[in-house]
């Protein structure tokens, strides 16, 4: 079952609408869902709903940076790092530290499906990459 | 003969002449006296000679109609078969001399056509000679360009395959050199340095 455009393009801004609300919006997605699509056929609203979470996923995805770090990460760094995307993304976005030794040292910072390497690790692999 | 018969007729009549004279010197008695020359003398008996001379011109006319005339036609047609045959045997002398004219003239027509094929033929196989030659002389080029080009890409591989190893080994050892001898206080400094990297980044 596939849905129309404009089922689509409800689904991706009550999307939208969540992540910015964040845990808040939660209480209401059901109620909400209940207005929308209530009436439709089962496998509509399952449609409907699969297509809802994968965009809230992604725009969850798109409001959290992940920064991995191997060694010490001052809060002066994080910030500055969430104003640098927030600014690109423009919306704000909340940063998630993962300590991954693997990098020897530097960060690697993910927003969405974006990805900045600034680690050790990423620099000796692009220079093995750049001797083939 | 008729000349002797009228000679002997003057003669006679000189005689009869002599007779007239005695009779009355007329010309009824010359004529009179000529008639009875020939008669009494001479033993002409006129209905006889009329007869004879009907009887021979009737013989005649046969003959003319019977012999002569079939003999003639047999003669002219024996002729006319003779000149014929002279004729046909010129035209076929001719038609002969023309058949062979035309014979060799198609003999040496296909002489020559044949000639041409055969010339033809000698260059269309030299051609495809060379053309085979050509083929077989670019193919094996060819194959010899795939073969270098085999070998070339073989072992730009096998260098890209080291090349790949060395990097591999260099960043391995690079990394286990890293880890245990890098200090807090300097992956801090990376880290420090990552961070002011990704904001000055557009």
């Amino acid at each position: 079952m596939s849905l129309d455009p404009s089922q689509i393009k409800v689904a991706k801004r009550l999307a939208v609408l969540v992540a910015e609300q964040g845990e808040a919006a939660v209480s209401q997605i059901r109620p909400t869902l209940k207005v929308l699509i209530g009436d439709e056929p089962l496998a509509t609203r399952r449609a409907f709903c699969r297509s809802f979470l994968q965009f809230l996923n992604r725009e969850i995805r798109a409001r959290e940076v992940r920064i991995e770090h191997a060694g010490p990460v001052t809060e002066a760094e994080v910030e500055q790092i969430v104003a640098r995307f927030s600014t690109e993304t423009g919306h704000k976005v909340s940063p998630r530290l993962i300590d991954n030794p693997d990098l020897i040292g530097g960060l690697r910072v993910s927003v969405g499906d974006n990805v900045y390497d600034a680690s050790v690790a990423g620099s000796l692999s692009r220079l093995a990459l750049s001797v083939n | 003969m008729f000349n002797t018969i009228l000679l002997a007729a003057t003669e006679a009549g000189h005689a009869a002449a002599g007779h007239a004279a005695e009779a009355g010197a007329s010309h009824e008695g010359i004529v009179d006296s000529i008639y009875w020359m020939l008669t009494e003398d001479f033993g002409l008996n006129g209905p006889a000679f009329i007869a004879q001379v009907i009887n021979f011109l009737v013989v005649m006319a046969l003959l003319w109609y019977f012999a002569y005339k079939p003999v003639v036609r047999t003669i002219d047609e024996r002729q006319k078969k003779i000149s014929d045959g002279i004729q046909f045997a010129e035209e076929s002398k001719r038609q002969l001399a023309e058949t062979e004219k035309r014979q060799a003239e198609t003999l040496r027509e296909a002489n020559a056509e044949a000639q041409r094929i055969l010339h033809e033929a000698r260059e269309r196989s030299s051609a495809y000679e060379e053309e085979q030659r050509a083929k077989v002389a670019g193919e094996l080029a060819e194959m010899r360009r795939r073969a270098e080009e085999s070998i070339r890409l073989e072992r730009e591989k096998s260098l890209s395959e080291i090349r790949q190893e060395v990097a591999r080994l260099v960043v391995l050892t690079s990394s286990k050199v890293l880890r245990s001898e890098l200090t807090e206080e300097q992956k801090a400094r990376l880290n420090q340095s990552a961070t002011e990297q990704l904001a000055a980044r557009n």
